[in-house]
């Protein structure tokens, strides 16, 4: 295999400033290790492929650069999520907030107890914190410029996905009260479990989604 | 420590001792372990990026004898990562020395 044949394998795909860095680099290691252009470089560099699988590891491939790009509905996106979470999201805190209220008024009224519930405190902090981060997220898609931004903005889809796989746990963390057994406790458990793992996930593809951009767009600076 | 990490350990002891260009620090690792380490130079471009991206190494393109060359060189993050690298490798070899020698 030649080093042209050698270079396309291993940057098939890869955005241009990458290819060029790398060819650059590669042809002054195979003039100083004195291969001319017709020799078998593959014995000296070894296998394209494993060349290239690195190089996807450590950069956007041109697929997913492409996706970054300025679109008329990646730009709109913000306002609709926005528009989203204050009509849907801080709705649906708001009702949990009127529950606990009236909880604590029922308690008061029956045994002087004012304290709400431990499953409806807990539905109301992970509603706030999920909240309130996912605005975090898209007021700071607002904020940011160009590729950077929409990779935000993924983060922000990341959040609506999950808040619409996590909105059901409130209910099974009401019906907490008939006791562990019960079948919406159970079904809220592994729903949380498959959450969290999903956020686990999530979180650690876009971080490292996130590093490979910026790698990117250091070599196209 | 996997094998794309020994490649980053030698990589950063090779341009502790001055700055490099690839093709020199593939020599040099292949030289100092009688051609056992770095059969594959090709791998060597992804890990040289991925230090500079992770600060360990910086570098400039220079002209040498009429050819523009890219040389590496080792930051203040870089030096200190290898002392952390080499003291975990010590640690690990140490342990297996002793129980290889144990078995002999």
């Amino acid at each position: 295999m030649n080093a042209d044949t050698w270079l396309r394998v291993a940057t098939d795909g890869l955005p241009e400033a990458v290819k060029n860095r790398i060819a650059q680099e590669t042809r002054e290691h195979l003039a100083d290790a004195g291969l001319g252009s017709a020799a078998a470089v593959d014995p000296v560099l070894g296998a394209p492929e494993d060349t290239a699988k690195a190089l996807k590891r450590l950069y956007l491939t041109e697929a997913e650069w492409k996706r970054l790009q300025p679109n008329f509905w990646v730009d709109v996106a913000p306002l609709l999520l926005l528009a989203y979470y204050l009509f849907f999201t801080f709705k649906s805190l708001g009702t949990s907030l009127q529950i606990a209220a009236l909880d604590m008024k029922t308690k008061a009224m029956e045994s002087q107890q004012i304290s709400p519930d431990l499953p409806i405190l807990i539905g109301i902090l992970f509603l706030s914190a999920f909240s309130g981060f996912s605005l975090f997220v898209i007021l700071r898609s607002f904020i940011l410029k160009g590729t950077i931004r929409r990779l935000w903005l993924q983060m922000a889809y990341i959040c609506i996905v999950l808040f619409a796989a996590f909105a059901p746990l409130s209910v099974s963390l009401n019906s907490l009260k008939e006791g562990l057994n019960s079948p919406l406790v159970i079904i809220g458990f592994l729903e949380a479990c498959v959450g969290c793992a999903g956020l686990f996930y999530m979180m650690q593809w876009w971080l490292q989604k996130n590093r490979k951009l910026r790698r990117t767009l250091r070599l196209m600076a | 420590m996997n094998r794309t990490e020994q490649l980053r350990m030698l990589v950063l002891a090779v341009l502790a001792r001055q700055p490099e260009h690839g093709y020199a620090i593939a020599q040099a690792i292949k030289t100092r372990s009688d051609g056992l380490l770095m059969a594959r130079e090709g791998m060597l471009y992804p890990i040289l990026h991925e230090l500079e991206a992770d600060g360990l190494i910086n570098s400039a393109e220079q002209e040498v004898g009429g050819r523009i060359r890219r040389e590496y060189r080792l930051t203040d993050a870089g030096q200190r990562a290898l002392g952390q690298k080499r003291a975990e490798w010590e640690g690990q070899t140490r342990a297996i020395r002793n129980i290889l020698g144990g078995t002999v």
